[in-house]
């Protein structure tokens, strides 16, 4: 039983490569830091590991670090290049070779390189690096044979560690690899040079016209051009989420499936069992029950939102478009004290802020985490609450979502700036890689958006089973008509909101969007529906994502970033019900 | 002069770089001095993005400013701008 770890550049496909040897699922992306990660799967008798992509090993950075700390253990390393970056990626693998160890090199992505009328020479460049060379392409399944049995005779052969060399002793870290490569300049120009030099000998053939893809990747960092595509993929992103799903499809599953068929069958179902009153009615199917209101908000509203989400949100990512964004918002994003890079956690924020809690670790320092983290916790709605206040502004017209949108534009940008002003240091300037446009597959966004739609259902499922429960009880035994009671002049006078609200808001401390679910079925008038909804978006974070923020950067960011989230969503809240007011909407 | 200036789609050769923190990450990237690169977009107040073969890297405009390259003369360099 051997370990087996890939590592390599960012955005080769390191994930792709790990699923295909493994059959384990890993998320892959068109953008890089994808995998924050290490994952491990199994190949026959192996344990394969997975790792961040790094563009070099001095622990220069988290990635770095984390990648690094996984090598001495190896017993062999298979080195994932993408064939049509082999320059840049080779000057991992001299440092590799550099560190005593043999990698199996595995060039990947070898489609693109052909179809841009290139090829690389390998049995060249194994002779040249001597190592294992195999090409392929992984999402296609190419390559993945023939990279087996490398790893298999690479594995009888001794393996890659630094053992053939004699540095080490089995199940003790070898003496090259407790030290990181030199960080000395002149070391790493040396270096640069002869990766240089070595992919020009191996690179066969001259690049043939621009693909379409190409120009379309121009066009979109154009800023004459660029912010048009950016509106325009926006508008589309709206018009599908906010018009076709989140009206007419929840509509449909909302209204006509779960309130017209499923909610009246499952409560007559339940008849028998809980009677027209008593506890266990109002439990199971009164109006906060289990059958009533969990069922049809995750099943006829929740779930279809999210499901769309997910499906757009793996189309963009799939597609390398999102990197072209950060460099067109680097400008806006470099003022509240982050760089273009922060683009990627905050959209993906609007899919699931949990999980771009997570993603926050590509960015460059702590302070950028914080400030990412604290603008994610407070200003980004996630999926299933984008889709319940499109839901519920949506038919109001576009100058309530506009509003909604504008609102919290400026709590963005101004709390960004002030984080930007009031913490020591400086944005770290970005310096990235683009990757290039792609055609989407299809099979791999449905695959996505699947595992996420389901990892939704698997965490928010029996939390609204609790929440209902939770409601329901408080309800029968008298304490939500007391709490509106005591906190209804709160909401009716510095919100303007009906006393009905306050239960929605608590809710919302679970999950913001039951609670916005929960305001779904308040009667109010529209500019209490601006105010309700734009206080929810502002309003606390989600559970998981609370409990992410702690692992991730500890109790103290995690606690102030709640209680920040909570005082600034309500003091904001009622400015806003006064400015609704004073605007006549 | 530097990167944050440099007209777009002419060749430039990398001079200096005047900021050190990021010299390692520039090196990994590809980018030494001597490297010949071609501005290819550039965001008002943001971005540059280089082309360096056929990759595009984006660079902010802080570090653009610290970035010292020097024009080529077209003539000279027709050919060496290798795919």
């Amino acid at each position: 039983m051997s370990t087996i770890v890939l590592v390599g550049n960012p955005n080769v496909g390191k994930s792709a490569v790990f699923g295909a040897l493994t059959g384990t699922y890993a998320e892959i992306s068109n953008f890089p830091g994808t995998t924050v990660e290490v994952f491990e799967g199994r190949l026959g008798d192996h344990w394969v590991i997975d790792t961040p992509g790094v563009y070099g090993l001095s622990g220069l950075n988290d990635e770095e670090r984390v990648a690094g700390s996984v090598l001495p253990g190896a017993d062999l390393v298979v080195n994932v290049v993408d064939s049509v970056n082999l320059a840049r990626d080779l000057f991992l693998t001299l440092q590799l070779l550099g560190m005593g160890l043999r990698p199996v090199l595995f060039l990947n992505m070898s489609d693109e390189l052909w179809a841009r009328g290139m090829e690389i020479d390998a049995p060249g460049l194994s002779a040249l690096l001597g190592l294992p060379v195999i090409q392929g392409a992984a999402v296609r399944g190419q390559g993945i044979k023939e990279l087996t049995e490398g790893i298999t005779s690479a594995l009888e052969a001794g393996g890659s560690g630094s053992r053939p060399l004699g540095l080490a002793m089995r199940g003790q870290a070898p003496q090259g690899l407790t030290q990181a490569p030199s960080m000395a300049p002149d070391d790493y120009r040396a270096l640069r040079t002869e990766a240089d030099r070595i992919a020009d000998r191996v690179l066969k053939g001259r690049g043939r016209s621009r693909p379409m893809a190409w120009w379309l990747g121009r066009a979109s960092l154009n800023p004459w051009t660029g912010l048009p595509i950016l509106a325009a993929v926006l508008w589309s992103v709206y018009y599908v989420l906010g018009d076709l799903v989140a009206q007419r499809l929840v509509d449909f599953t909302e209204k006509t499936v779960m309130e017209g068929l499923l909610v009246p069958l499952l409560a007559a179902g339940l008849y028998p069992l809980t009677g027209n009153d008593g506890l266990f009615h109002a439990l199971l199917a009164g109006r906060y029950g289990l059958a009533t209101m969990a069922v049809s908000y995750i099943f006829g509203l929740l779930l279809p939102l999210v499901a769309a989400f997910n499906l757009i949100m793996g189309l963009l990512e799939d597609s390398g478009y999102l990197p072209r964004v950060a460099v067109l918002s680097d400008r806006l994003l470099t003022w509240v004290g982050l760089n273009g890079r922060a683009v990627i956690p905050l959209i993906l924020g609007l899919g699931c802020v949990t999980m771009a809690t997570m993603t926050t670790r590509i960015l460059g320092n702590r302070r950028e985490r914080f400030i990412a983290n604290f603008l994610l916790a407070l200003t980004v709605p996630c999926s299933a609450q984008l889709g319940v206040m499109a839901a519920m502004l949506g038919p109001l017209g576009g100058e309530y979502v506009l509003a909604w949108g504008a609102g919290l534009m400026a709590v963005f940008l101004a709390s960004g700036r002030m984080l930007e002003r009031l913490l020591p240091g400086r944005p770290t300037p970005l310096l990235a890689d683009l990757p290039p446009l792609r055609l989407p597959k299809t099979g791999n966004i449905l695959s996505k958006a699947y595992r996420r739609s389901r990892w939704f259902l698997i965490e928010a499922g029996p939390l609204m089973a609790l929440a209902s429960l939770g409601v329901a009880l408080a309800d029968y035994l008298g304490w939500l008509a007391r709490l509106e009671q005591n906190l209804g002049p709160f909401f009716e006078g510095w919100l303007r909101l009906p006393a009905g609200a306050a239960p929605a808001f608590l809710v919302g401390m679970l999950r913001r969007d039951f609670g916005a679910a929960g305001l779904y079925g308040l009667p109010l008038d529209p500019g209490q529906k601006l105010v309700a909804v734009f206080t929810m978006t502002l309003f606390v974070p989600c559970l998981a994502s609370t409990m992410m923020v702690v692992k991730e950067r500890g109790r103290v960011e995690g606690v102030f970033l709640w209680a920040a989230a909570m005082v600034t969503a309500v003091a904001l809240g009622g400015m806003a019900a006064r400015l609704v007011h004073w605007a006549g909407l | 002069m530097t990167l944050d200036q440099a007209p777009l789609g002419r060749p430039v050769l990398l001079r200096d770089f005047l900021d050190r923190r990021i010299e390692h990450q520039a090196v990994r990237l590809g980018l030494v001095e001597g490297t010949l690169v071609v501005p290819l977009e550039r965001i008002p107040g943001g971005p540059t993005v280089l082309g360096l073969g056929n990759r595009e890297i984006a660079v902010g405009l802080e570090l653009a400013r610290a970035v010292l390259v020097r024009p080529l003369v077209r003539r000279l360099v027709s050919g060496a701008e290798r795919p």
